[in-house]
């Protein structure tokens, strides 16, 4: 932890340049240009900046931990050999997540092929105890986590997409828009419906205060 | 306006994303109606309720950059990886290694002998110069232009080694990242075209794949593309290949390497400083009106929130005697603080100025990163 401190701290403390001022001290497009000269100490620092985001919308989309994990990996070694074809480099963020999000989806088709054709919406819903005894005010953050995990679940892939992407990521429209490849009126309904049907999951846990 | 007309729009309202005379109007109206601000709360709420959400803790593993950085390194030094079946070229070289190591046991005759394969090497060469690219048409075409392309190593080598066939096309390159599943051509259902170049005999097509298997051996010149009459084994040969460069490398060893779990505190931390994050994204993506007004109650409210926070955790963290933790806090509570004390619907520049310093000091890229 202290260690990670200080490289972040050291991030944080702008115009002290250093040997190891971290990936803050570069911009997008100076980590891309030495990526794309062959150094890899350059691609450790895009991997430090994105991992956890990028990390965070797979298992959104996924809903397993260690899955999520292999498909990071997947992302970043896609993103290292494909980086010559990026040509906004200031746009780097969204064509991460770009990456990530097809190779979640590759998986979620594999999966649900393998499995024979059951949609993800059959997963049964996260059970919790009597709804009238959990308000919001005594559900733990834990379990509020796992109804949310599970109401996302439930989504289907281009609604989870778009809600994780705007609700959780706070991306702008314009953002996700270039990500999906959605025009943004779609991405506008997807959300609304993905919206409503959240509320609908989740309102019950939440007692009387919506 | 109308609820009807502000009620579709809300959530685009409390996206940030309505902008300019629209936005005004709107601010205007919710101000006034109790049953549109209802709707906008009801998002503000749920809104909180997300930020709540923290995926059981999940955290970037420390042996997740370790198995990135492997398969990448597989990538810097293809000559590392698994060597691929090669039937016909390793066949060859080792014919040829085979027939050197005869003759280094007789001075005179292998003399003789390299004077000869002198020879038939520059006849091979000028053969192999003269003969046109016979890849039927429609064939060459249709090959991706990285499998054509030659190698910067050796300039014009690959058009040079293009033979005339007959049979099917097999494409073979060293370079598995053009490697994919080989175009082939059955002759027996091509229609008959016009004249085509002289076919070069198969002791000749042997010669110069001879010369290029033990000249140009994959380490010495990576990216040379052969193309050769041949049946399926190459295609099969690359295909491997792929697969080879494509397979997940996992560094049991790497696994165990710098990995440490986060403390209570810690993890506190972590979390807090993300919440600031997506905090401060927020506030970015949320843009003000023309003239008008921007409702970032929620920005306002959770800043307060993480405010009191960050008191404590630089308290506890100033307690602990950790001056790196306690520095991080620090430079966040300016941003905290502005955000926090803004006033009831601030005006656009006041938005922006934070804005452009949230931007300029780059800050949530350095909470990522975190």
């Amino acid at each position: 932890m202290n260690e990670r401190l200080a490289v972040n701290t050291m991030s944080l403390e702008l115009g002290q340049p250093g040997a190891h001022a971290g990936a803050l001290m570069n911009s997008t497009e100076e980590l891309v240009a030495r990526v794309r000269a062959g150094d890899e100490e350059a691609f450790r620092l895009i991997f430090d900046r994105y991992s956890r985001p990028v990390l965070g919308f797979i298992f959104d989309m996924v809903g397993d931990r260690s899955l999520a994990e292999d498909l990071a990996q997947e992302t970043f070694v896609r993103a290292y050999r494909g980086l010559q074809t990026l040509r906004e480099e200031t746009k780097l963020s969204t064509w991460l997540f770009g990456i990530a999000r097809n190779c979640a989806l590759e998986q979620l088709r594999t999966r649900r092929r393998n499995a024979g054709n059951v949609e993800i919406d059959a997963e049964p819903a996260f059970e919790l105890h009597d709804h009238a005894r959990t308000p919001s005010g005594q559900l733990l953050d834990k379990e509020l986590s796992g109804v949310i995990q599970t109401a996302l679940a439930r989504l289907d892939e281009d609604k989870r997409t778009v809600f994780t992407l705007k609700v959780l990521q706070q991306r702008s429209y314009e953002e996700i828009a270039e990500i999906t490849g959605f025009s943004v009126g779609k991405l506008k309904t997807d959300l609304h419906r993905a919206r409503a049907e959240m509320r609908k999951r989740i309102g019950p846990y939440l007692g009387g205060e919506q | 306006m109308r609820c009807e007309d502000c009620l579709p729009l809300v959530e685009e309202y409390f996206d940030g994303e309505v902008e300019g005379t629209m936005a005004t109007r709107m601010g205007a109206h919710l101000s006034a109606c109790a049953t549109c601000a209802a709707a906008l709360d009801a998002l503000s709420f749920e809104q909180e309720i997300y930020a709540r959400y923290d995926r059981g803790g999940l955290e970037v593993s420390p042996d997740l950059w370790s198995r990135v950085s492997a398969e990448i390194a597989r990538d810097a030094r293809p000559a590392e990886r698994p060597a691929a079946p090669r039937p016909f070229l390793s066949r060859v070289r080792e014919q040829l290694a085979a027939g050197l190591a005869a003759f280094a046991a007789r001075p005179a005759l292998a003399s003789s002998l390299a004077l000869l394969l002198v020879g038939v090497t520059a006849g091979s060469l000028w053969l192999a110069r003269r003969v046109q690219p016979v890849v039927p048409s429609g064939v060459a075409e249709n090959l991706p232009p990285a499998r054509v392309v030659p190698s910067p190593a050796a300039p014009g080598v690959a058009p040079g080694v293009n033979t005339p066939t007959t049979g099917s096309l097999n494409v073979e390159t060293h370079d598995v990242y053009r490697a994919a599943a080989v175009p082939s051509r059955d002759d027996s259902r091509e229609p008959a075209a016009g004249p085509r170049p002289p076919a070069p005999t198969p002791a000749a097509v042997d010669d110069v794949m001879a010369l290029l298997g033990s000249a140009s051996a994959p380490q010495a010149n990576p990216n040379i593309v052969v193309i050769r009459p041949d049946g399926h084994e190459g295609a099969d040969a690359t295909a491997a290949l792929f697969i080879n460069a494509s397979a997940p490398a996992r560094d049991s060893g790497a696994a165990s390497e710098g990995g440490r779990l986060l403390d209570p505190g810690e993890k506190e931390v972590a979390r807090h400083l993300e919440q600031t994050q997506m905090l401060l994204r927020s506030f970015k993506n949320a843009r003000a009106s023309e003239a008008g007004s921007l409702d970032i109650d929620y920005e306002k409210n959770l800043s307060r929130k993480l405010l009191a926070e960050n008191a404590t955790l630089k308290l506890e963290a100033d307690v602990k005697g950790d001056k790196d933790t306690k520095q991080v806090l620090d430079t966040i509570e300016p941003f905290l603080l502005d955000i926090a004390n803004l006033r009831e619907n601030p005006s656009r520049d006041e938005v922006r100025s934070i804005k452009d310093r949230v931007r300029k000091n780059e800050i949530v890229a350095a909470l990522q990163v975190y």
